[in-house]
């Protein structure tokens, strides 16, 4: 291009060099990706550097003359001392029940929802939508109707048992000597089978759309190959439909029971972690200690414990699942 | 010339005209109990305060009592409190360690309220941040004493008498028990605050009120404390209450009273409001605190609550003012005749409505009268509130569920509350 002699009036002239342009090139992508970095190091990771620094401190909103002293793993060591935090072995027991009983309940349920729904029948949109109602309402609101549902004295589960004529049920539970409500939520017996009912209620919408949309994913060549084999319907469900669906449950059940686990809403509400912290679940033991106690060192350890849990069950978990090996195994 | 003249005139003019000839300040005020009972009154009392005091706008942030103390302390550390709210006394101590909120007493000195303002309810507001010594972090327009409410017409029908003493109480309880037709004698509260009305049945079931001996050690767990604990804990276990006694807060205790499942309920005049909607005037009265077997009660310091002012606040005088004013004779006397409480202004109390009041001098009988022993919970302990929710009320629950013994309970208190009060005497130079 013969720049020189020409009269157009370039309005910018930038001096395009070789090594510039790459420069340019190079970096391009990052400024585009910079906001959304920037996102994720202010809201997730600058956060959760804060929280292990917390951990190894004193931060206590009621003494302020111990802020910011370093005591290393003096926090660590109390938590797992229990002859000086009681809470803690008893509350992680409690969230393993809870996870466990939760996840599992809502898991099978889901299941058996998807393979209805993926069936074809009249009216099955409808059910669909109807399927994720619960799923839309939030967990203290969820926490609150059930508390007032099973309560011993108004709620209108007693009331319906009441004039079923079910009093004895208190009897048969083990829980009364002469025929009387059940208090549900009071009872350390049944105040955690309680929640999980109402966990379970919100859940099961959650496996349900996913099992469902991994079940979508199967062709219907592999369920007509397996028929001319000769299989029947359990052998189709356990050799064709579970190891296709492998890795949409390992997923599934992993990700609940993570927010299983770290769900507050829903306990809090329900119980307050009582009778007697029969429900106390280590995440609301920890959340307790930041807002009633204030306590933003003991807490932050906590939530350390409670991640490093996590973080070492997910590997176990993907690891003796076989996830994403690639091929359906079986 | 002129153009320059007539611009210079119009520039001149509209400075003028725009700096207000007194800016009106507004101040954000936080209600930290807020119903659809109480707002309305709020608002009217807000109307009037803007009329008297018109460059004042009031801006008011209505905060449910669960959320109350959470959303406090984060705005503290988020520097996002506003400039004033109502503080109940169970936080002051913090606020004091947070030095969060503006000492009052030298306002209140230039204040026609010094001589007005009920000299228990000063005390029971400095008593949690050092005595007279301390700071004045918030000013009482209302206070109330725990009482007994029961069903007048159960009562009548029964020919039967308030419960005068503990004892009689346990008997009226059990003719009301009958769990097959879901009708209990007590609603108690075993949930958040329950172990307020625990200490003060414990306490007066064993006729004594030291929770610390002279030398700074906790004595709660004396043979006649234990006892108490044992008595009240048993009313429960009898079967006297409803079982889901043992998590019940504010509203299933007040629940079961007005839905006709209990007949008695422990609780403040507070709630009178709430009995007159749901029960209907004639069904219930107010008695006062019963007497224990020693033939004394004790209660706990007169519970108080008033604005209090935070130290962040850019309009401090505005606030005050407003916190003059609701605590002033005519908001006060409003308010507390409103809610059913009583006023914590001596002008207020002269007014007729409050003395010829239906239930309200039930509950403050006690108050001079010899009978009544007085004592504090440690709430200038910084580690009191997580103890009470998180120790104390656990524990009480454990002993209603027979899962602990009274005895090994107090002795964890005991132990617990010494090792504290040592470190808080130590560190405040008083040992």
């Amino acid at each position: 291009m013969s720049s020189s002699s020409d009269k157009i009036d370039t309005p910018i002239a930038l001096p395009i060099r070789r090594r510039g342009r790459r420069w340019l090139n190079v970096a391009l992508p990052y400024a585009f990706l910079s906001p959304a970095l920037a996102m994720i190091l202010v809201f997730t990771l600058i956060p959760l550097a804060l929280v292990f620094w917390y951990s190894v401190h004193n931060w206590d909103l009621r003494k302020p003359w111990e802020q910011g002293q370093f005591v290393g793993l003096q926090h660590f060591l109390t938590i797992l001392d229990p002859g000086r935090d009681e809470l803690f072995y008893p509350s992680l027991l409690k969230s393993f029940i809870w996870v466990f009983g939760s996840v599992s309940v809502q898991f099978i349920c889901g299941l058996g929802l998807a393979l209805m729904l993926n069936q074809t029948f009249f009216g099955r949109a409808i059910y669909r939508s109807i399927m994720l109602c619960p799923w839309a309402v939030s967990g203290v609101l969820t926490g609150l109707i059930w508390m007032w549902m099973f309560h011993e004295t108004a709620g209108v589960i007693n009331d319906l048992l009441d004039r079923a004529g079910l009093l004895h049920l208190s009897l048969w539970l083990g829980l009364a000597e002469e025929p009387r409500r059940v208090a549900w939520l009071a009872s350390p017996e049944t105040a955690m089978s309680a929640i999980i009912v109402a966990n379970v209620w919100r859940g099961i919408a959650f496996f349900a759309i996913s099992l469902l949309a991994g079940l979508q994913t199967i062709s219907e060549d592999v369920y007509e190959a397996g028929a001319i084999d000769g299989a029947g319907q359990w052998q189709q469900f356990r050799y064709v439909t579970l190891p296709l669906l492998r890795d949409v449950i390992v997923v599934t059940t992993l990700l609940r029971s993570i927010w299983t686990f770290n769900f507050v809403d829903l306990v809090y509400t329900m119980t307050g972690g009582g009778p007697a912290n029969s429900t106390l679940t280590l995440a609301v033991y920890t959340m307790e200690k930041t807002t009633v106690g204030l306590n933003y060192g003991y807490a932050s350890a906590l939530a350390v414990i409670l991640f490093l849990i996590l973080l070492g069950a997910s590997v176990f978990y993907f690891k003796i699942t076989g996830f994403a090996r690639g091929g359906a195994g079986e | 010339m002129k153009k320059f003249a007539f611009l210079i005139l119009s520039v001149v003019l509209t400075l003028a005209l725009a700096r207000p000839a007194v800016a009106a300040v507004e101040i954000t005020y936080w209600d930290t109990n807020v119903t659809p009972v109480r707002t309305p009154f709020w608002q009217h009392m807000i109307e009037r305060f803007e009329k008297e005091n018109p460059d004042i706008k009031v801006k008011l942030v209505g905060i449910p009592q669960a959320q109350a103390h959470t959303k406090i302390v984060t705005a503290i550390q988020t520097h996002t409190e506003p400039d004033c709210a109502s503080f109940w006394v169970e936080w002051l101590a913090e606020f004091k360690a947070m030095d969060a909120a503006v000492n009052l007493r030298p306002y209140l000195e230039k204040s026609h309220l010094k001589n007005e303002v009920v000299p228990a309810a000063i005390e029971a507001v400095e008593y949690p941040v050092g005595g007279k010594d301390g700071p004045l972090l918030l000013i009482p327009h209302r206070f109330f004493l725990d009482g007994i409410w029961y069903r007048l017409d159960w009562y009548k029908a029964k020919g039967l008498e308030p419960p005068r003493t503990l004892v009689e109480l346990e008997e009226q309880m059990k003719l009301f028990t009958d769990p097959a037709q879901n009708r209990y004698g007590l609603a108690m509260r075993g949930g958040k605050s329950g172990h307020l009305y625990l200490f003060q049945m414990m306490l007066t079931y064993a006729g004594a009120n030291q929770i610390f001996d002279v030398g700074g050690n906790s004595v709660v767990n004396r043979p006649e404390y234990v006892k108490g604990l044992d008595w009240y804990t048993s009313l429960y276990k009898k079967g006297l209450t409803p079982k889901s006694a043992i998590n019940d807060a504010y509203q299933q205790i007040l629940m079961n009273f007005d839905s006709g499942t209990t007949a008695l309920l422990i609780h403040n005049p507070g709630s009178s409001t709430e009995h007159k909607n749901k029960l209907g005037e004639g069904k219930f009265m107010s008695a006062p605190w019963p007497l224990g077997p020693k033939g004394v009660r004790v209660m706990r310091n007169i519970w108080t609550e008033g604005v209090g002012i935070f130290k962040t606040s850019k309009q401090k005088e505005a606030a005050w003012k407003w916190a003059e004013f609701v605590a002033g004779e005519w908001a006060s006397s409003y308010w507390n005749r409103m809610i059913g409480e009583i006023p914590a202004n001596l002008r207020s109390q002269q007014h007729d409505w409050f003395k010829n009041h239906q239930y309200l001098p039930n509950f403050s009988k006690p108050i001079g009268d010899p009978k009544t022993l007085w004592f504090d919970l440690p709430s200038y302990l910084p580690e009191w509130a997580e103890f009470q929710d998180r120790s104390i009320i656990p524990d009480m629950q454990a002993v209603m569920l027979g899962q602990k013994t009274a005895k090994e309970v107090l002795d964890k208190w005991a132990g617990l509350l010494t090792e504290w009060n040592q470190a808080y005497l130590k560190r405040t130079g008083k040992k």
